[in-house]
């Protein structure tokens, strides 16, 4: 009688192991192996010094403890590169882009990567200069560390991740947990 | 004497083989191989088909009719090819900044027109989708995995003109927000709004009723089955031949519709 038991139980925790886990619809599998990243800013100064960028890229830090983006000036020592871009991209609409990278290959966002690039663009929808381009930039900026750090597009607007138009440039709760489910907490 | 004859067999040869050979390849021919010297989609390695992932202003319905410089259903004439893509490198490692390609299409019908195009018309669009050659390796890459515009295909698009434009020409305003595929409406479901607001103003003959509520709801979603209460069938006009529809609708809540579409 105890053995069946132990065989139903056992049975049981088989089929929920062996069960296909979903893996949650804001986090990309693949990426970076470790959270534990440096990265550099390419920048001109116009509106922000590189302080006021650094700060925003680390609006990452201190959610998941696998997590810490750490500012560097070295090319090499760098796996993410943060460029803000003088001009505007060949489709005005276009306000970022993250490219990634193994081994300076060029892979999809779902491989394994050891190189990020985040393009933030000048944007045509803002005057340029105003309150509200530099809100639409740094939210940009945000929300292509996010990819770079796996985390894929969100439906609701109130989050970083919002796939389209974007004034938000701290991580919302679900942001958080979207991180924190790819990293751990 | 024999020695003679032969180097004249010998000469005759030659010149017959040199004439015969110098030909110019009849047009056909050349079609055949520019067209099997094409790099397209079915010549990159899985592995190396990329989607990168980017943030675009997206606009809504009436943004997009009032930005627009033209909004065309067109028919498109070309695949996807390394020759009609562009890419800029940056000069340090050989890596891709940037990248789309010009796609050739031939109007059909216009809906707004400010940009100066005929009706029948083959003229270029920019889409944020291209193959390219990156440190000696070919690779296909589109922004947020769009599907690049499909040959023989009709869409109804929202055409910008850009200084910024690589290729020159209208550019695709927002990727898949200002594109509509007529042969698959249900493509693209974050933008089921402006797919369903589109073929309600321009495309489908719809009683008036019906086209107002759909213009006038705040959000259109798609219903997670089919509606089969309220259906209104329509027809579709597509570059060969005529497309049927059934549209099911119901108002969720207050200025919300949902929709399904069902397309033979």
């Amino acid at each position: 009688m105890k053995n069946k038991k132990i065989i139903g139980v056992m049975t049981a925790l088989m089929m929920f192991l062996s069960f296909p886990f979903h893996v949650s619809a804001g986090v990309q599998t693949g990426g970076f192996t470790t959270g534990k990243l440096s990265y550099r800013v390419e920048y001109d100064g116009n509106f922000a010094s590189v302080s006021t960028i650094q700060s925003y890229v680390q609006k990452w830090n201190g959610i998941s403890s696998k997590v810490a983006l750490t500012y560097t000036t070295s090319y090499a020592s760098s796996q993410i590169a943060v460029i803000y871009m003088t001009y505007t991209n060949s489709n005005p609409n276009v306000l970022g882009i993250t490219h990634y990278y193994y081994n300076g290959s060029e892979v999809n966002n779902a491989a394994t990567r050891n190189g990020a690039v985040c393009y933030i663009y000048k944007g045509t929808h803002t005057s340029p200069n105003t309150s509200a381009a530099k809100t639409v930039a740094y939210a940009t900026c945000v929300h292509e560390v996010g990819h770079a750090l796996s985390l894929s597009h969100s439906d609701s607007s109130k989050d970083v991740m919002y796939s389209a138009n974007i004034s938000v440039t701290t991580p919302s709760s679900s942001d958080k947990s979207y991180l924190k489910s790819k990293w751990g907490n | 004497m024999a020695k003679n004859k032969l180097k004249w067999i010998f000469l005759y040869c030659c010149i017959f083989l040199f004439v015969g050979g110098c030909g110019k390849p009849q047009p056909s021919d050349k079609a055949e191989s520019a067209e099997s010297d094409m790099i397209t989609v079915e010549n990159i390695a899985p592995d190396h088909i990329l989607n990168s992932d980017a943030l675009y202003w997206s606009y809504t319905y009436e943004e997009l009719k009032e930005k627009a410089d033209a909004i065309v259903k067109v028919k498109v004439l070309d695949d996807l090819t390394l020759e009609n893509s562009l890419a800029d490198y940056e000069s340090e490692n050989g890596w891709v900044t940037n990248f789309c390609s010009a796609r050739s299409v031939q109007a059909l019908e216009f809906y707004k027109n400010e940009a100066g195009i005929s009706m029948g018309d083959t003229f270029l669009v920019q889409q944020e989708a291209a193959i390219y050659m990156s440190n000696g390796e070919y690779f296909m890459n589109s922004l947020n995995g769009e599907t690049p515009l499909l040959r023989d295909n009709t869409y109804i698009l929202y055409l910008q003109k850009a200084d910024t434009s690589m290729s020159g020409e209208l550019v695709i305003m927002s990727g898949e927000n200002g594109l509509i595929h007529l042969e698959n409406l249900t493509e693209d479901q974050q933008f089921i709004d402006i797919t369903v607001k589109t073929l309600a103003e321009f495309e489908c003959g719809m009683d008036e009723e019906l086209k107002n509520k759909l213009l006038e709801a705040e959000t259109i979603s798609l219903a997670p089955e089919d509606i089969k209460e309220n259906t209104v069938e329509l027809e579709i006009g597509l570059a060969e031949q005529e497309c049927d529809v059934t549209l099911g609708y119901e108002k969720t809540e207050e200025g919300v519709i949902a929709v399904s579409i069902e397309q033979e």
